[in-house]
């Protein structure tokens, strides 16, 4: 039998308690199941970014009021009303919605003290590929992941089958 | 007898300089080509090429703005123009920027300076002029006529889908465009490649539209039926084993070029620069504007390429040469020269000058460019006529959103475009237009599909929600757009004035524009065919125009926005007559005999179709008055 | 040869390593298992096809889990060669057709490979795994490809190697064509109307071809074993060097030259390792998928699971499309290139997806699903 156990770091989900409710709570605002966000490889490149914010203390608060939220009652409800419905949390719920639909993040970090726009980046290459939007649209990042030869004169092929059922 | 290091220099690495390059020294010539961008862009082959391939998408992916230079190097030494630069004249800070825009409406496109020039960004719709275009004032008492007819210009349009890889259907053209007559193709003619696959999206428009649908003109007789036709694009799809040619060879005896004929049927398409299997085929990467990242689309390098292949020691490229004059002789009124900064790096502004030299000078650097060049060095301009006629397409963008799931977001920009109005009698009192289906939703004047999930989740909508109106919303978006032909006028012009210059020294282009009644005719006319459009398939119009808008203009009570579509023509035209032409039928600079003009600048009016098609097929006609020039 | 033929193979490049073909009839080494009838020859035949079908999971997981962007040498090494197996295997399914059989592609006669496997009829020892890339994996690409000859001793039924394999098939092509032709001029070629040839098939680099007759289908085996092993061994030295820009290599060279990261040059000897320039391999530059994944694995992770599934629904769509274009429909292989694009997709999904199980994540199972 091969032995193919890579480089064995443990996995950020073993160690750091918040990384599981940062996919929760993503899965509730974005719509998409944990597993599709994983299928994504990007859940430690975007909790990541929440880890590199300066305020620490609002970011620990915000996952710890998501804990609570998750592991109580009437939980779709007690999100809308915590994290969308113009609360201090819902800024931050909605740039992290933006950073798994389309791969940039908006950092509030005052460093250099950076006009707005600079502040706003995609964060890499492959954010830009797994930006959820693209197969929200049942498509393909534009340049990247490409179909194949007439694969546009037909109807396209999804990514995530649940899109199907929701049709 | 002077003599010359090189038979023919050549300022420009585009399509029109990389043409007449290949055809120089395919002819036994020996050509210097200076290119003012990066000499490590212009690696033709290898891993070199792969490798600024590669760059080139990553900087593309991380982009916020897809705009068409995103992905290309922004040099300081040699600037392009940005669409992102673009506002209402009255905001616009003259000191960033590179075009200097003077208005009364801001010129709304943009090309690109570098190896391989605008062919990189371009989305490669290759259509030809309609007989008529050639002939404006006679046949409409509107703008001019060209020095000749479409009929003499047949030949080298050939020559051009040839060397860009043409793919497309010509029954399909034949059926659909107006007034060709019988010969607009040659007997038996067959482009390169079968057609590119129209989209899903393309066959839902057209039920019920397409040869079905009559609709008015409310400044023309009569009603016209909607006609929709394949669009022939320089893109690499199924070879057409009926396709009859192998290159273009330089007859000396008969002093002409022609197309030779094939030994063995069908065609080989050209894949990318560093591996000739990827880009056999589009591969539906729907980002062609602003790169293709497998190299299906033809770009200018792929001619450069088979040009050092074919002749490595005839054709020299010189990289990193800002040409800031043509100098002129004094006493011969030739050009004796042209003056160019060798750059080390953009990352300063030193540089070495010195002159080339030539017994031919062509100027390829684009229409914008070459105009300026020009001013700059006093050149060419007996006319007055350099820098002026500056046009455009004018676009009018319609949107909404189709009662049923269409897909967009998906293969090449257009595969499909409403051709009815291409031509007609109507053009006696507004631009023709052409109408591309668009493939890729509200992009263009939208920012879609980003722009919708900032605005839903600005708006409080999230999870699954989110998620479903906005699969309902992308997967139904339409976009149209309406080119506009725009009218050759002395006053939308391309000018210099020392109090704009760039890092090395070089003017800016200082530009005056404007739309005149006769666009804006056509934009009343397009809208109101698009919202019968709308109507009969039940696209909910989601079209807003704002008077924040850059280009924004009202006319008989009614708001528009325009949009620019880079095609940039006009501005030192040809013409039978040096009082008001720049260039003879040639394209030889009436005055300096030695001097030959390449590329768009040369095209007196602009027709309906994308503009590169034709200023490739000048090329080849110039590259063959020029070989005659140096065999005489 | 048909017209058609004739362009496409002349624009072949002619240099390739060219394992020694005689014209004449070659006796087949004692104990080499033979194709007696006209039946038996159509289940080998069917039997290349399975085969070549069965080399493809495993090199598709190399390929897939190559982090995109990294190894690009190694993964347009991996990459061409499986273009070319399916390229074989299609080669293969021309020639039954052309013998009056029908291929079967994913289901029907054709067994379905549950890996670890060893590879059928060929006597080996080692399994062949789905495996990420890894050296591991491209050491098991090799002994699939090898053409040295084995030591193995074989049972009875079993080759030595796949190169004995079709220079068995093409004894009996030989040999029952002949008999054949006593009686009927086509021989046993009546069955060439369902020919899936090089309009059908762009990126085959013109190799694919119909086959309507005995030269035909001697020309598809050359094609299928000239790319793959040699029959004993050996490659022609000829005029040509063994390496170098202008020969085409083995599979197994190709495999070689990114287990030992490098490339040959001209002057290396068919048995010695690369001694060229450096081919750069990152092996860490991949994602840790499980080996020989399994739908069954993820049971406990319906959302996983449903992915896995979705994979397989893919892959058996796109093997439906592959026996319906060798069955008579060729033109629709055109629409198999989207599913095998959204293959690629769906597969990077799973591996990107941590599977429950140690460190791995999840990876493509390639199972027929109904």
């Amino acid at each position: 039998m091969p032995n193919n156990n890579l480089i064995t770091e443990p996995a950020l989900k073993d160690i750091d308690p918040d990384l599981p409710i940062f996919l929760d709570l993503s899965s509730k605002l974005t719509g998409y199941s944990a597993d599709e966000l994983e299928q994504t490889g990007m859940l430690e490149t975007y909790y990541c970014m929440l880890m590199k914010e300066d305020d620490q203390d609002g970011i620990r608060a915000f996952l710890e009021k998501a804990r609570q939220v998750l592991t109580g009652a009437d939980v779709d409800d007690e999100i809308k009303a915590t994290f969308i419905d113009h609360t201090p949390y819902e800024e931050l719920a909605q740039r992290i919605i933006l950073m798994w639909y389309t791969g940039i993040w908006t950092t509030m970090n005052q460093k250099d003290m950076k006009p707005a726009q600079a502040r706003t980046a995609m964060i890499s290459a492959k954010t830009y590929q797994e930006g959820l939007i693209w197969a929200t649209a049942e498509t393909h990042p534009a340049g990247a992941k490409q179909p194949g030869y007439a694969s546009w004169e037909r109807k396209p092929i999804p990514r995530f089958d649940h899109i199907v059922e929701l049709r | 007898m002077e003599q010359y290091d090189f038979d023919a220099v050549i300022v420009g690495s585009g399509i029109a300089g990389a043409v007449i390059a290949k055809t120089l020294t395919d002819a036994g010539k020996k050509v210097l080509l200076l290119d003012a961008g990066l000499e490590l862009g212009m690696a033709l082959d290898g891993p070199q090429a792969f490798q600024n391939q590669m760059i080139y998408l990553d900087t593309f992916y991380k982009a916020l703005a897809k705009a068409p230079n995103s992905p290309y190097p922004k040099l300081k030494n040699a600037p392009s123009s940005d669409v992102l630069e673009v506002q209402p004249v009255e905001q616009m800070d003259h000191k960033s920027g590179y075009f200097v825009q003077k208005g009364p409406l801001p010129f709304g496109s943009d090309n690109w300076v570098g190896p391989g020039g605008t062919t990189q960004h371009w989305l490669g719709t290759t259509l030809r002029m309609l007989p008529n275009d050639f002939q404006m004032k006679t046949m409409y008492g509107r703008g001019v006529d060209w020095p000749f007819h479409y009929e003499d210009l047949r030949p080298y349009y050939e020559m051009a889908e040839f060397e860009i890889g043409v793919s497309g259907d010509v029954a399909d053209q034949q059926r659909s465009l107006p007034n060709i007559g019988a010969d607009y193709f040659s007997s038996g003619y067959e482009f390169p490649m079968k057609k590119i696959p129209q989209s899903y999206l393309d066959y839902q428009m057209m039920l019920e539209l397409d040869n079905k649908l009559e609709v008015c003109d409310p400044y023309a007789a009569g009603t016209y039926v909607v006609r929709c036709s394949s669009t022939p694009q320089g893109r690499n799809s199924e070879p057409n084993p009926e396709y009859g040619f192998e290159r273009v060879a330089w007859d000396r005896n008969g002093q002409r070029l022609a197309l030779t004929p094939r030994q063995r049927a069908g065609y080989m398409p050209v894949g990318s620069l560093w591996d000739p299997y990827t880009g056999q085929r589009c591969e539906g990467n729907a980002a062609c504007v602003p790169i293709c990242p497998v190299q299906a689309k033809y770009n200018a390098l792929k001619t450069l390429k088979r040009a050092k292949e074919a002749n490595p020691y005839l054709l020299e490229i010189r990289s990193q040469s800002v040409v800031c004059e043509a100098i002129v002789d004094p006493d011969s009124r030739r050009i004796s020269g042209v003056r160019y900064q060798r750059y080390e790096s953009d990352e300063s502004r030193v540089c070495r000058e010195e002159i080339a030299k030539g017994k031919v000078y062509i100027l390829a650097a684009s229409a914008i460019e070459n105009a300026k060049l020009l001013l700059a060095s006093n050149a060419a301009n007996s006319s007055d006529q350099v820098g002026r006629n500056l046009m455009d397409h004018m676009c009018l963008l319609t949107w909404g959103l189709f009662p049923t799931q269409v897909f967009p977001f998906r293969g090449p920009g257009s595969t499909t475009n409403i051709c009815s109005f291409r031509d007609g009698e109507f053009r006696r009192e507004h631009s023709a237009w052409i109408c591309p289906i668009d493939n890729w939703g509200w992009g263009w004047p939208k920012f879609s599909p980003g722009s919708n999930v900032e605005e839903k989740v600005a708006n409080g909508t999230f999870g699954t929600k989110l998620r479903t109106e906005l699969n309902d919303d992308l997967t139904r978006q339409i976009l149209l757009h309406f080119e506009c032909e725009q009218d050759p006028q002395p006053e939308n012009r391309v000018t210099i004035d020392p109090n704009y210059k760039d890092r090395l020294g070089n003017y800016r282009p200082v530009i005056h524009y404007d739309a005149s009644d006769y666009v804006k005719k056509a934009f009343r006319a397009a809208k109101l065919i698009s919202n019968r459009i709308f109507e009969v398939k039940k696209i909910t119009d989601r079209t807003k125009y704002w008077a924040s808008d850059a280009d924004y203009w009202e006319f008989d009570g009614w708001g528009y926005t325009s949009r620019g579509a880079g095609h940039i023509v006009g501005t030192h035209r040809m013409g039978n007559d040096k009082s008001d032409s720049v260039v003879d039928p040639d394209m030889r600079a009436w005055d300096h005999k030695n001097l030959f003009l390449a590329g768009c600048g040369n095209m007196p009016t602009l027709g309906t179709s994308n503009p590169t098609l034709t200023m490739t097929a000048l090329a080849f006609k110039s590259a063959e008055a020029i070989l005659r020039q140096l065999e005489d | 040869m048909t017209p058609n033929n004739m362009l496409y193979r002349q624009e072949r490049n002619p240099q390739r390593h060219r394992f020694i073909r005689s014209d004449q009839h070659r006796t087949l080494a004692p104990g080499t298992p033979i194709f007696q009838e006209i039946e038996d020859l159509r289940n080998a035949l069917q039997f290349a096809v399975s085969l070549e079908h069965f080399t493809i999971p495993p090199y598709l997981c190399a390929l897939y889990s190559i982090h995109e962007g990294t190894n690009a040498e190694a993964a347009r090494i991996i990459r061409t060669v499986v273009v070319e197996e399916m390229l074989h295997m299609t080669l293969a399914a021309n020639i039954l057709n052309a013998i009056g059989g029908k291929p079967h592609i994913g289901g029907g006669k054709e067994p379905l490979p549950n890996y670890p496997h060893e590879m059928p009829k060929i006597a080996t020892s080692f399994q062949v795994n789905l495996l990420r890339f890894s050296k591991d994996a491209v050491n098991t690409f090799l002994r699939i490809e090898r053409p040295a000859a084995p030591t193995k001793t074989p049972k009875s039924g079993q080759f030595r190697s796949i190169g004995e394999f079709y220079e068995s098939v093409r004894e009996a092509l030989r040999r029952l064509d002949d008999k054949e032709k006593k009686k009927n001029q086509k021989g046993i070629f009546t069955g060439t109307k369902r020919q899936v040839t090089n309009e059908h098939y762009y990126g085959s680099g013109g190799k694919l071809f119909g086959v309507y007759n005995l030269d035909d289908a001697e020309d598809a085996l050359d094609e299928i074993v000239g790319q793959g092993e040699g029959i004993d061994g050996s490659i022609e030295d000829g005029d040509g060097a063994s390496f170098g820009d202008d020969v085409e290599y083995a599979h197994y060279f190709r495999f070689n030259e990114i287990f030992h990261e490098r490339r040959y040059r001209p002057q290396d000897k068919p048995g010695d390792a690369p001694s060229g320039d450096l081919l750069r391999v990152d092996w860490n530059a991949v994602y840790n998928m499980v080996p020989n994944p399994k739908m069954s694995m993820f049971t406990d992770r319906p959302g996983l699971h449903q992915k896995a599934r979705a994979f397989n629904r893919i892959y058996t769509k796109l093997l439906k499309n592959l026996h319906n274009a060798c069955n008579g429909s060729p033109e629709i292989l055109q629409e198999g290139i989207p599913i095998m694009h959204a293959m690629r997709i769906a597969a990077v999904d799973l591996m990107q997806e941590p599977s429950g199980i140690g460190n791995y994540t999840a990876g493509p199972s390639f199972e027929i699903v109904r």
